[in-house]
């Protein structure tokens, strides 16, 4: 209960800042595996599996790299929020 | 964790209700590119023909392969449409294989649709992802699934043919009333833009033709250490010269990754062979391979001269009383030259806008037009003679790589390490000579 007013308040803090052209630029800047794990995982809500299978990797590569997505996109994001607030 | 519930939650919220439309032009350019790929496929090698090219095939097979499995993802990309088909129009579809070229080729009235989707830029279209809302998370655990046209580029075939592939005919027309522009889609078009101009920077090989005048530092090697000259100086150290190299080449694109490459250059062996020992007052009876010019013989040794191996020359000097020894410490340089004709397929390994790096193999055809040895020691030099047991044209096998830096769109800069192992040198067989030929050209390419 905690952690989800947490998460929420973050959540909004980002949604204000960022752009939805800007994700999509972030999401464009990933190298192509990342990008396809993310946009499948993510955006088309398939399983970790379903894409092993689809990409021909093993399931842990599709763990790794969405979560090398992940982790780029987010740094990005706070690089880009303290921008912000340093403007 | 948070974390990475946030960043998702983040990206699902942003692009749920995320459509873009391609602008008209995109879609008729993938259209051109596709009926265009298909013609270029047929484009026949046959004119080459011939043993380079299955050879050189075999050898490159890995890549060619792995050519095959990467459907370029460039004309893809700007493009992230699917649809919610009504019942209607699922009828139309054919239940296998709908790629992407079938499902736009089996639609007359496309280019009409087109005309519309760039009024309609926006529409509130069901999305792509199984949002909870989308009519598409009822059908969860069924077959249906719906991708992105931006990824269908990357996924492999085979697992391509159990989705369907639907174009947006359905939606859109049904939509119409719900027009409304936002930033998202302005700013989407700017990316497919942008798309757009890459793409056609990548097209780049469009450019069929380049044509490249080169200089080369060229070095002439041996796989063997015996002699080039003959095989009584086998055991006499050997060395092999730089040259220069001049030429222009020619280069004719096929494919984005294959091209074939011929020119005419000249090429320049020489090999220096040292210890050698010339006593004057014996005739001649070594080195038989040269062809001596005896004019030169008689007006720089009174006529009969052994020239061999230092030790065999010190024997013969210490039994023939009347030999004399004129030097204990020459060499004899043998040069022959060629102009050569290559004729050589190339394979982009790796290319980007401004740097591109391929693999150059193929064959040359050799036309001996120098041919001569020099005997030189501290007090002279003179050209003696020239070789008897080269074959007038010569063949070399080449392999190298192929850089090039282009600075505008027509002209690139051009580095060109080769390796040539000539097959053919020699006519008869008292030489186990084999040489080869290392070369670096450089040049300025200009493309049209």
């Amino acid at each position: 209960m905690r952690d989800d007013e947490v998460l929420n308040e973050v959540y909004v803090d980002v949604e204000d800042i960022v752009e939805t052209d800007f994700l999509l630029t972030l999401i464009q800047q990933l190298p192509n595996q990342y990008r396809l794990v993310f946009n499948l995982y993510v955006l088309d809500h398939f399983s970790h599996k379903e894409i092993a299978e689809m990409l021909q990797i093993s399931e842990g590569t599709s763990k790794s790299n969405l979560s090398r997505a992940r982790s780029i996109l987010k740094n990005k994001i706070i690089e880009y929020q303290k921008k912000q607030q340093g403007a | 964790m948070a974390n990475q519930k946030n960043i998702d939650q983040l990206f699902q919220k942003k692009f749920k209700d995320f459509e873009q439309e391609p602008r008209p032009e995109v879609w008729l350019q993938i259209e051109e590119h596709l009926t265009k790929k298909k013609k270029r496929r047929v484009l026949p090698m046959w004119w080459y023909g011939g043993v380079a090219v299955v050879l050189i095939g075999l050898i490159l097979s890995p890549f060619l392969l792995k050519e095959k499995n990467t459907t370029d993802p460039v004309h893809i990309q700007p493009t992230i449409i699917t649809t919610v088909p009504s019942e209607s129009l699922k009828k139309t579809i054919p239940k296998e294989k709908n790629n992407i070229p079938e499902v736009i080729e089996k639609r007359p009235d496309f280019k009409q649709i087109i005309k519309e989707s760039a009024v309609i830029a926006n529409t509130n279209k069901t999305r792509v992802s199984k949002d909870k809302n989308s009519p598409i998370v009822t059908n969860k655990g069924t077959e249906k699934r719906y991708i992105s046209l931006a990824n269908v580029g990357t996924l492999p075939p085979s697992y391509l043919e159990r989705f369907r592939i639907i174009s947006f005919k359905g939606d859109l027309l049904s939509h119409k009333s719900t027009i409304n522009h936002d930033s998202s889609v302005k700013s989407l078009l700017d990316v497919v833009k942008k798309n757009d101009s890459l793409s056609n920077e990548k097209n780049s090989f469009k450019k069929r033709w380049g044509i490249s005048p080169s200089y080369g530092y060229t070095k002439s090697n041996s796989f063997s250490s015996t002699s080039s000259i003959d095989q009584s100086l086998d055991n006499n150290p050997l060395r092999g010269n730089s040259n220069a190299a001049f030429g222009v080449n020619v280069h004719y694109t096929v494919s984005r990754k294959w091209g074939f490459r011929s020119g005419i250059y000249t090429q320049q062996l020489s090999f220096t062979t040292k210890n050698i020992g010339i006593v004057s007052g014996v005739s001649s009876n070594g080195l038989s391979s040269i062809n001596f010019d005896q004019n030169v013989l008689t007006s720089s040794f009174g006529g009969a001269v052994y020239i061999g191996p230092v030790e065999s020359s010190q024997d013969i000097a210490s039994l023939v009383s009347s030999a004399d020894i004129v030097s204990n410490n020459a060499v004899l340089l043998q040069r022959y030259g060629y102009i050569e004709v290559p004729l050589e397929i190339t394979y982009a390994l790796k290319s980007t806008d401004r740097f591109s790096l391929g693999l150059v193999s193929g064959l040359s055809t050799l036309f001996l037009n120098k041919n001569d040895v020099q005997l030189k020691s501290s007090q002279f030099t003179s050209t003696i003679g020239e070789a008897n047991n080269l074959n007038k044209i010569n063949i070399s096998t080449n392999f190298g790589l192929d850089f090039d830096y282009s600075f505008t769109k027509n002209w690139s800069l051009n580095l060109n390490p080769m390796v040539k192992v000539h097959m053919n040198t020699f006519s008869k067989k008292n030489t186990n000579f084999q040489p080869f030929f290392m070369g670096i050209y450089t040049g300025v390419k200009y493309q049209f």
